[in-house]
């Protein structure tokens, strides 16, 4: 017991002598965020007219794809933020209680992506379905393949598990930041353990959701095509962009002149690590489904692959090269992670290329919808509405982001774990 | 707006110096006192303010030390149980494949159930030693030595089934790309043949591995031994019985140390734990870390291809790879609990080295892999259901759901699935009790359900699946032979024999690693005479 | 300039003095003042990895940098020779399974071009480090003292060697005496 003992004053000692946790340093007073959530906001306004325009000129299909790939993009990016909350506090993680909050500023913005869902849902109820053409029973009653799985596929269980889905991840979500926003208050460092507890059922809950929440947005869009490996595809991709996301908006604040010495090189090595990591378990994960599929050669899910890998040669060719072996060559030198510069240039790339591969599922949906309405595909062709449709979500998500980050201080200033993470420090 | 700077009563609560508002006690079931409830604190991972000379002591100990009667008794229970499997062996060279129980259409049963059973408990020693280094989880140094040599044995293991069960095994060497002058080489395109490299690879780079972290051991029982023999305190070795008979004991004419020296003298290569040599060790050694990590899943996972690329129903399911990776760690941490906590209680002062705190923690790891295969079977249901393929779907429902006398439908077989499902995802759920997590009893028997249900598991994938494939007339039952059974069970003596000499005779514990998670090990642990500014904790890397 | 040579007074060439150090922490501490007084064939001894013990040795980058290249190219050796050797097999004796392309399938070949890619740069680590290193060997001078042999149990240790050319008896000594160590001995090679 002794070295507990031991901890305990010098914890003490750092803690209020600490010439790093100044208000100055930690939080963001006295700037206002008008200006940049402006600007991001100008831009996915102007994103989302221009989508609007697009659904008019070139059509709903192409219109509501670029959409849902935005969509989902940032779903991921929140999903896997709160990934990583429950993640710290289920393993207990010092080194990482300074980087927290910003995964929690932007797993805040759950009900942003709520809000841009209920466009979706509400098209593809109204209209039948664009994207989702299980939803046009006319069509399919005919088909026993979707009749077989029309216990699963149906608007109103559709609907209730869209909600279901939204209320547990808003329930974990409000859990956790209730919690935090207490302790910067009061300082009671057992709301951690509490924390933790919750982590611990809210991975099970997470993993559940976020593969069936997977399977009805992304897999469902060809409803024929199944993958038991679907669910840990969309889990890592997400996990993937959050970290990114995260080291973006750590540097951010770092260029800002906040968190000196609180955020240092020693964190940005470990984020990059992790980067590193889970652009190998990507890459893992996607290749086993895309060789085991390959493999096998089984109509129903060759098909889904064919349709990419023919149809879209680049897109596939870029997904392998951007997605896992640039980044994995570059990431894997020690001075790479720890450079502040590359760090930012491959984190904007990995948010960049997670948008890629969300366009790489989505986009030839609709492709596939217009050949099927006897209609010639256009494939990339209207390349302006693809990225109209993302940047104008991409844009409203950051701006609440954003705000998120200025309401208040950029680390949790009382978590009890907090001095152990400012004297964090990789020895290899 | 929240207080910003934490002030002096926050900052005395986050110290633990000061109550929180709503809690006033800490838990006071702590344990041996490895536990810490107190998240401002951390608990520490050797018990009894150990020094670095009482580590050396202690890990030398039992290798020095003659072994306790235990150990004699077990050696040669284990040993005999082992020569059954050499018999078993001998006996299907001898005869061929046809002693086994294997059929037409069950052409893959106990061997390669047992192939992949090994394989599995091997994972958690690269786990533990490569993951959790990466993770930088400094509690693996109670483990990790053990948990790798027990890699290397599963592997050994494994390696035998696949190994005999090709029948003519004298054509053992056509899997191997060698030129020849039939001009015949091996099939790169087989899965079967990727296992030979898989297995070869991560048998070698294991070996590799834990020789690597070894070698300062090694230097450390090696000048142990010369120092004994340059003053002079070194004895003769002595030939003494297990057993009190009436029989002098015999002196040979060496000097044990002697022996010691030479042997460890050449493992540990001239180890002189130079600071530069440090430097480059740590470096290696993560990069074998590093490596060992993706090693580890692709093993595993081209195992699964094994099955994951043929189109049998129950067989062919693409979230193979990750789910046999979650299910070979939480096979093998249940073994490593099996052997570890006999070992606490047996050994002195192991129990200050393997804390409950380690325990706990491993019992965590448990019911986390233990949720992830039970995340992986209910994906396999739901998708079997979903893909809408009849093959699949009756593959789950009738070959291993429904018993045989709920429908006329139902397989046979039920039983092995619900003993799996029964042991690998409801036994774990007992850690969410923090009293069962922290009772070493409690965790060695969900260990010992573990096991047993991992090999379940293997053999619900690969006889279920194959006893009734498309055609009703290919339907055939599988029997396992005296002789299935007996190469199994002495699998497990082989296992046993080859973890018996090694807590005998090398360094259970890494040495050099524990004394570095030590207090006192880091240069920032001493605050007294110097003009440091800032003040390190010893808790900075967790 | 001619190496200088130190013999003792029995006639035995001098190896280098050894000092020992109660701690990591003065043993960090004494480095600092070694690698400051512009050493170069000198080395720390203490019975585990002490953190950043490189820095405060001064050869941070500059001792890995070779062996980190070697393993880089062990592990391309390995891979690239991996999935040649497929690719030359399955020219030579080609087989055709499920119908699939011969020749432009690459899928099939990446778990073994791994597995090899992998196998060399275990073994790649392992090597060089230990050939960078200098070892095996069998024998080194610092051995002849008991008390060295302590460094594998609870001893920290400085050892600085006669052939370096700022080496001297007495001054060296005394310099190690300042930078905090408990004791000093003369080994012989």
């Amino acid at each position: 017991m002794s070295q507990a003992s031991v901890n305990k004053g010098q914890c003490l000692s750092q803690i209020v002598n600490d010439a790093r946790l100044t208000r100055d340093n930690i939080t963001l007073v006295g700037k206002s965020p008008a200006g940049l959530v402006g600007l991001f906001l100008a831009v996915g306004v102007v994103g989302i007219v221009l989508t609007l325009i697009g659904s008019q000129v070139v059509g709903i299909d192409h219109a509501l794809a670029a959409y849902h790939v935005g969509v989902m993009g940032v779903l991921g990016i929140c999903l896997g933020s709160l990934f990583w909350v429950m993640l710290s506090h289920v393993f207990a993680m010092t080194w990482n209680v300074a980087l927290r909050r910003q995964f929690e500023n932007v797993m805040r913005a759950m009900w942003l992506v709520l809000i841009l869902m209920l466009p979706i849902m509400l098209i593809e109820v109204i209209s039948h379905g664009v994207m989702f053409t299980w939803m046009d029973t006319h069509y399919v009653s005919s088909d026993p393949i979707y009749v077989h799985k029309s216990g699963y596929l149906n608007v109103p269980f559709f609907i209730l598990r869209f909600a279901v889905y939204f209320g547990l991840w808003l329930l974990l979500i409000r859990k956790f930041w209730t919690w935090q926003r207490e302790q910067d208050e009061t300082g009671d460092r057992w709301l951690s353990n509490k924390a933790r507890f919750t982590s611990s059922w809210g991975l099970l809950v997470f993993g559940i959701t976020c593969a069936f929440a997977a399977f009805d947005w992304l897999m469902s869009l060809d409803y024929h095509f199944f993958s038991t490996m679907w669910g840990v595809y969309f889990f890592a991709g997400a996990a993937y962009s959050a970290m990114a996301v995260n080291i973006l908006i750590t540097r951010g604040l770092n260029a800002m002149g906040k968190m000196n010495g609180v955020v240092t090189v020693e964190h940005r090595h470990d984020q990059g690590k992790l980067l590193f990591a889970f652009t190998v378990f990507w890459a893992y994960i996607g290749f086993s489904q895309y060789f085991l599929i390959w493999y096998a050669n089984i109509p129903e899910e060759t098909s889904y692959m064919l349709a990419r890998k023919v149809n879209y040669p680049n897109l596939t060719m870029a997904l392998v090269l951007g997605h896992f072996c640039l980044p994995f060559l570059i990431l894997l030198p020690r001075p790479v992670k720890r450079s502040g510069m590359l760090i930012t240039i491959m984190a904007i790339w990995a948010v960049v290329i997670h948008f890629i591969d969300m366009y790489w599922i989505i986009r030839p949906m609709a492709d596939a919808h217009l050949t099927y309405k006897g209609e010639e595909p256009l494939g990339m062709s209207v390349i302006w509405l693809d990225i109209a449709g993302v940047v104008g979500v991409v844009g409203i998500f950051a701006a609440v982001v954003v705000r998120n980050i200025f309401s208040g201080p950029l680390i949790p200033v009382n978590d009890p774990r907090l001095p152990g993470c400012l004297h964090h420090k990789n020895y290899v | 707006m929240s207080t910003i700077n934490p002030d002096q009563i926050n900052a005395q609560r986050l110290a633990g110096m000061r109550p929180s508002a709503d809690r006033t006690d800490i838990d006071p079931a702590l344990g041996d006192g490895s536990l810490v409830d107190d998240p401002a604190q951390q608990g520490p991972l050797v018990l009894n303010n150990r020094s670095f000379h009482d580590i050396t002591e202690i890990v030398s100990g039992y290798s020095e030390k003659a072994p306790s009667w235990w150990w004699f008794h077990a050696l040669g229970f284990a040993a005999t149980v082992a020569a059954i499997a050499q018999i078993m062996i001998l006996y299907l060279i001898i005869t061929g494949v046809g002693v086994w129980g294997l059929n037409n259409q069950v052409d893959w049963a106990w061997d390669i159930t047992n192939f992949v059973f090994w394989i599995g408990i091997g994972h958690a020693g690269t786990l533990i030693s490569a993951i959790l280094c990466l993770l930088k989880q400094q509690w693996r140094t109670a483990v990790n030595r053990a948990a790798e040599a027990m890699t290397i044995f599963a592997v050994i293991c494994a390696g035998i089934f696949p190994g005999i069960h090709v029948g003519r095994v004298w054509f053992a060497w056509m899997l191997f790309p060698i030129p020849n002058s039939n001009m015949i080489w091996p099939n790169f395109r087989s899965p079967l043949l990727w296992d030979v490299f898989a297995v070869s690879t991560y048998a070698t780079v294991s070996l590799l591995f834990w020789y690597m972290g070894m070698i300062p051991d090694f230097a450390t029982f090696r000048d142990r031994a010369h120092l004994r023999l340059r003053q002079g305190k070194s004895k003769l070795v002595e030939l003494r019985l297990p057993v009190p008979l009436p029989i002098p004991t015999i002196r040979l004419p060496w000097r044990g140390d002697l022996i010691r020296a030479y042997c460890f003298g050449f493992l540990s290569l001239g180890w002189r734990m130079s600071g530069r040599h440090w430097y480059r060790y740590e470096k290696a050694y993560l990069i074998l870390a590093g490596i060992s990590t993706p090693l580890v899943l692709s093993v595993h996972s081209i195992v699964s291809f094994d099955f994951a690329t043929s189109v049998l129903p129950g067989w062919h399911t693409t979230i193979f790879p990750p789910y046999f990776v979650a299910g070979a760690v939480f096979g093998g941490f249940a073994m490593v609990l099996l052997l570890m906590i006999p070992l606490r209680a047996l050994l002195p002062n192991f129990s200050d080295l393997l804390t409950l705190r380690h325990l706990e923690n491993m019992a965590k790891i448990l019911l986390v892999t233990g949720m992830m295969v039970g995340f992986a079977y209910s994906m396999e249901f739901f998708i079997a259901w979903y893909g809408g393929n009849t093959f699949e779907w009756d593959a789950f429902i009738y070959n291993r759901v429904t018993p045989s006398w709920v429908s006329e439908r139902g397989a046979p077989y039920w039983w092995a699935y619900w003993a799996m499902i029964s042991c690998n995802v409801i036994s774990p759920q007992i850690f969410w009790f923090k009293k069962m997590r922290r009772s070493p009893l409690a965790i060695w028997i969900v260990g010992f359900f573990v096991t047993i249900g991992m090999w379940f598991e293997r053999f619900v994938i690969i006889v279920t699946s194959l006893h009734r494939a498309f055609l009703p007339g290919e339907w055939h039952m599988f029997f396992p032979t005296p002789v299935d059974i007996l190469t199994f069970v002495g699998s497990c003596g082989i296992f046993l024999t080859l973890f018996l000499l090694f807590i005998r005779f090398l360094p259970i514990f890494p040495i050099s690693e524990i004394k570095n998670v030590l207090p006192g090990a880091s240069p920032h642990d001493y605050h007294d005479d110097h003009g440091h500014d800032e003040a390190h904790s010893a808790e900075g890397a967790h | 300039m001619a190496k200088t040579t130190f013999e003792t007074e029995s006639g035995a060439k001098v190896f280098g003095l050894l000092a020992e150090f109660t701690n990591p922490h003065t043993l960090t501490e004494g480095a600092k003042k070694i690698r400051d007084a512009g050493f170069k064939k000198w080395d720390t001894h203490a019975p585990f990895p002490v953190h950043e013990m490189e820095e405060s040795m001064g050869i941070v980058g500059k001792a890995i940098a070779p062996m980190m290249f070697v393993i880089g190219c062990a592990a391309l050796f390995g891979a690239g020779g991996g999935y040649l050797l497929q690719w030359a097999i399955n020219i030579n004796y080609e087989i055709i399974v499920q119908g699939k392309p011969a020749s432009s399938a690459w899928e099939p070949f990446v778990p073994v071009t791994f597995e090899l890619g992998i196998l060399c740069t275990a073994f790649g680590a392992l090597l060089a480090m230990l050939a960078f290193n200098g070892l095996p060997r069998h024998h080194h001078p610092l051995f002849s003292s008991d008390n060295f042999l302590r460094a594998t149990d609870d001893g920290f240790f400085i050892s600085i060697e006669a052939a370096d050319d700022k080496f001297d008896p007495e001054e060296t000594r005394k310099l190690l005496a300042d930078a905090g160590a408990t004791s000093i001995e003369l080994i012989e090679d």
